[in-house]
């Protein structure tokens, strides 16, 4: 079941908001749980196994901390002196710690195993291809099941979150199940914290008119995105991207900045519908976008773009590491040898790649992807090693840092880089990365007009500029539905319809059109 | 007087909702097409062109029938009005919606199924989706028209609808490629059984078997040449044929055989028919129609002066057209005899 | 107990030009990211050898120099 489906929409949606809106306050929960249930079993059918499996261990391990700290608690008292209780302590800590390690490689595990086996292995026989000793392995290939980059990484959220004492667990499978389940944020995420979403989901608000209409005009607003702009980019995208060879110049360059429209239009447009869903029934998903073509940095970039990606990976991986035994050694070593600016920014910089090495993968397993993470990783220590550099040499850099233009440069500076990244991400492997990289010294002489025509390119450009306007509003701090819910009633339902309309019309579906499947689903 | 909140809210979703309905209705309305040659594909829309209650046999179907079926032949040899209504991809939901509108202008005396529309169905859809986008398509005119605002200009914006052009192939497509199939086992029987029919589909099927019975037209069950079919799918629609007690018709077997050559009567290997391969279809079909139903000689009528003159015109144009399928027929079977030489 | 001045010390030499108030927000205006806070970590536990848990990395252990000095002084205790 396709988020943009008509069954998403008018059935499946309408018919679970009747439920869990007539069902009494206690029981919503069992509607949401429900839903999540049907969802994901029709759209993935045996494989909510894993679902099923990986709410388990997490709950399984929540249970067994708090079931430790409770033990600890209890039986401290009763003991007689401090040396016997640190004794417990010690024991209880490293009862916990072999909890969470244990259920986190399981969880890991299973995502490695289903997501990188192949991969992994077809580098090993490559490489081992080479070497004067011959050896191949041989792996099953499993599907990756529907949503598995992030319920796994939600459940060890939760198991970590717990751990670290940051949210209670859950007394209860079935919300645990219910958390990684969650229908809007199964395929697409975003990354919840079972902290922040519990409330709501296990003890819904009441149904509200204002919580249905403002998650209506989010879900129409998505489909928007979806429907009249990323769809319609498609088609030029797969087209150059897929028979790169045949373009060159302008019609590279074109391809690029629509492929960075449709996935920024497609996946915000996601986010849109699965948290104007979510809205329907009170639960405030995270956010996963904040204006991110505003970003004077790649790293700002990264932090206003697909945000709960880069703040798990900051809180599970790239800080845990940073501030791990060995990394503390590591940079002791470099203070020694290499001095003090080496000592804190080395181990910071490995952690660094390990991280973005980690989102290049996240994404899929393949080389082009490692490269994408490089890509990245290197633009971001440059930043670090030549900011302080060009700081010294010009301090008159400091002024021009706060004038507007010099915010503009580094924006327009920013949305090049992210393209030339976005050119690594979508490209047909690395061979094709370089063949329209260089191609771009070629003029293209034929039509720029590929797969589509005049008044196509003009609806993706009249749609990019709405983009940017609500955008920008956004960024001034304008909240526009509250804003218009203010207007006049007979604005305020030519402004709805015509949205509507808006997306029927200009919507690029039917025999003339081939829309993709959401792109992030697949990762 | 106390109006409770939920209620007041109800009121005004179901307003906003009528609001939008309107819009999308009068939206729709200006998406529709400025003639009727542009309604559906190939030449379907003419039917609209038509006097009032003068078409006797009705075909329905997908691109099979618009480029297989030629009423025009009908009409020259028995004097016999047909039209085909055929158009790319069109389904059984397509079809029922079309033919009720169809019977609000014309009474035929047969209306001929085409059964290829059945299976069909594209790629990557499930039954369901396909179902329901189809039937949304035929309800809301909007969706099925909405890319049309690319004819859209500021003067034609206004313009008044003009439904009355006429085809004067009646529905027909006359293709003169070929491009031979050298696939002529597709019609073995391999145990399989038969292909069970959806319950989407066969739920609409009955409808549109309810139709012509309320309309007082025969129907007839007619399976169009093509290697895309199988056996299993002929003792699909076998059955529910049988069940429904209405003819069929399967001119993939050699029971019904019209004579196909797939060596020269297809234009894409085995796909669709070329006019050689139509004329010796509709033939058949026309021999079968004129032995089993009460069908009136039009030719000289009054009222039918318009089809005299088409139908001269269509012989002459027949002609030539079946002159140059020929010679592109003589000319892929000498390829195909020189590489069997060597 | 360790002093503002060695604070900011540190921040100044992780981050050249930054010279907050105690209470100056460094985090949400952006003047302090998580690579930088990361780096002022490393120098941390090695100026004061401290041992930093991933628990202590919060937003609000960091967003002002006073906060940062909070939180040296309390781990110094442990």
């Amino acid at each position: 079941m396709s988020y943009n489906s008509f069954i998403y929409l008018f059935v499946f949606l309408g018919v679970v908001w009747l439920f869990w809106a007539l069902l009494p306050q206690r029981w919503r929960p069992a509607a949401l749980l429900g839903g999540s249930l049907v969802f994901y079993f029709v759209t993935a059918h045996r494989f909510i196994v894993y679902v099923l499996l990986a709410a388990l261990v997490s709950w399984g391990c929540g249970w067994m901390l708090t079931r430790l700290d409770e033990l600890l608690a209890e039986t401290r008292i009763q003991l007689p002196g401090p040396p016997e209780k640190k004794a417990l302590k010690q024991k209880v800590t490293a009862l916990k710690k072999a909890t969470v390690t244990a259920g986190t490689l399981l969880l890991i595990g299973t995502f490695v195993a289903v997501k990188y086996l192949p991969f992994l292995a077809r580098s090993f026989n490559a490489f081992m291809d080479r070497m004067p000793w011959h050896l191949t392995v041989t792996v099953p290939a499993f599907v990756q099941p529907l949503g598995l980059s992030f319920f796994s990484l939600m459940a060890v959220s939760y198991i970590v979150d717990v751990y670290r004492g940051s949210c209670k667990a859950a007394p209860h499978y079935w919300q645990v199940l219910l958390f990684l389940s969650f229908w809007p944020h199964i395929v697409e995420g975003p990354f919840d914290r079972y902290g922040a979403l519990s409330p709501t989901l296990l003890n819904p608000p009441k149904p509200s008119y204002r919580a249905v209409t403002f998650g209506v005009q989010r879900i129409v607003w998505g489909l928007f995105k979806k429907v009249v702009i990323a769809d319609r980019a498609n088609m030029y995208v797969k087209a150059v991207f897929d028979d790169w060879t045949k373009y060159s110049g302008a019609a590279v360059v074109a391809g690029t900045l629509l492929y960075t429209l449709q996935l920024y239009a497609e996946f915000s447009g996601c986010m849109d519908i699965v948290c104007g869903s979510a809205q329907l029934f009170g639960v405030p998903l995270a956010e996963n976008f904040r204006q991110p073509f505003f970003s004077r940095t790649v790293a700002e970039f990264w932090r206003r773009w697909h945000i709960t990606l880069g703040a798990w990976l900051r809180e599970y991986l790239f800080q845990p590491v940073i501030v791990s035994k060995p990394m503390m050694k590591f940079g002791k070593f470099c203070r020694t040898r290499f001095g003090a600016a080496a000592g804190r920014n080395w181990p910071v910089w490995l952690g660094l790649f390990v991280t973005w090495v980690a989102i290049g993968w996240w994404h899929g397993a393949g080389w082009s992807y490692f490269v994408y993470g490089l890509y990245y990783f290197v633009l971001i220590v440059l930043g670090e090693i030549f900011e302080p550099l060009l700081l010294q040499r010009m301090p008159a850099l400091a002024r021009w840092r706060e004038t507007p233009a010099w915010k503009v440069w580094q924006m327009l500076r920013t949305f090049v880089l992210v393209n030339i990244g976005m050119l690594i991400f979508r490209a047909n492997g690395l061979r094709a990365v370089l063949d329209m990289v260089a191609s771009l010294r070629v003029p293209y002489t034929s039509s720029l007009l590929i797969k589509l025509d005049a008044r196509d390119i003009g609806v993706l450009v009249v749609g990019a500029v709405l983009l940017f306007v609500v955008d920008f509003l956004h960024e001034r701090g304008h909240h526009l539905r509250e804003e218009l819910a203010a207007k006049p009633l007979v604005l305020r339902w030519a402004v709805y319809v015509l949205a509507v309309l808006l997306v029927m019309v200009f919507g690029a579906y039917g025999d003339n059109y081939d829309p993709a499947a959401w792109i992030y689903a697949q990762f | 007087m106390q109006i409770s909140p939920w209620i007041k809210n109800a009121i005004r979703i179901i307003a906003f909702l009528l609001v939008l309905l309107l819009a999308v209705l009068l939206t729709g309305h200006y998406l529709m097409p400025h003639s009727n040659r542009y309604l559906s594909g190939y030449t379907a829309g003419g039917i609209l062109g038509e006097n009032f209650d003068t078409i006797d046999v009705l075909v329905m179907g997908d691109s099979n029938a618009a480029q297989g079926i030629s009423p025009m032949e009908w009409y020259t040899q028995n004097g016999v009005t047909g039209y085909t209504y055929g158009s790319g991809w069109l389904s059984v939901y397509n079809i029922y919606y079309r033919l009720k509108s169809i019977y609000e202008e014309q009474s035929p005396k047969v209306v001929v199924l085409c059964t290829d529309t059945v299976y069909s169905k594209k790629g990557n859809e499930t039954y369901l989706q396909s179902a329901i986008g189809d039937i949304a398509d035929e309800l809301l005119p909007l969706l099925r028209f909405h890319d049309n605002w690319k004819e859209l200009t500021l003067s034609n914006l206004l313009e008044q609808h003009d439904y009355s052009w006429r085809d004067l192939n009646k529905g027909y497509t006359p293709i003169t490629d070929v491009a031979a199939c050298m696939n002529t086992t597709y019609m073995y029987d391999d145990g399989s059984g038969s292909e069970y029919i959806p319950m989407e589909v066969r739920f609409y099927m009955d409808r549109i078997v309810r139709l012509c019975e309320e309309h007082g037209s025969a129907l007839v069950l007619v399976t169009m040449p093509a290697t895309s079919w199988n056996h299993a799918r002929h003792l699909g629609i076998l059955e529910y044929a049988e069940e429904y007690d209405l003819p069929y018709i399967d001119y993939n077997l050699t029971d019904w055989e019209p004579g196909i050559e797939w060596k020269t009567d297809t234009p894409d290997g085995g796909s669709h028919l070329n006019v050689l391969g139509a004329r010796k279809v509709t033939a058949a079909l026309g021999s079968y129609l004129m032995a089993n139903y009460d069908l009136p000689d039009h030719r000289g009528e009054a009222g039918y002066e318009e089809w005299d003159a088409d139908a001269l015109t269509y012989t002459q144009n027949m002609q030539e057209l079946v002159a140059k399928n020929q010679e592109n027929a003589d000319y892929q079977l000498s390829v195909l005899g020189e590489s069997v030489q060597n | 107990m360790y002093t503002m001045e060695q604070i900011l010390k540190i921040l100044g030499e992780v981050k050249p030009g930054l010279a907050p108030a105690p209470d100056e927000e460094l985090v949400k205006t952006g003047q302090l990211d998580s690579v930088d806070i990361m780096a002022l970590v490393m120098a941390l536990s090695e100026e004061f050898d401290l041992e930093v848990t991933p628990l202590d990395l919060k937003e609000e252990n960091f967003h002002t120099a006073q906060a940062i000095l909070d939180l040296v002084n309390r781990l110094a205790e442990e």
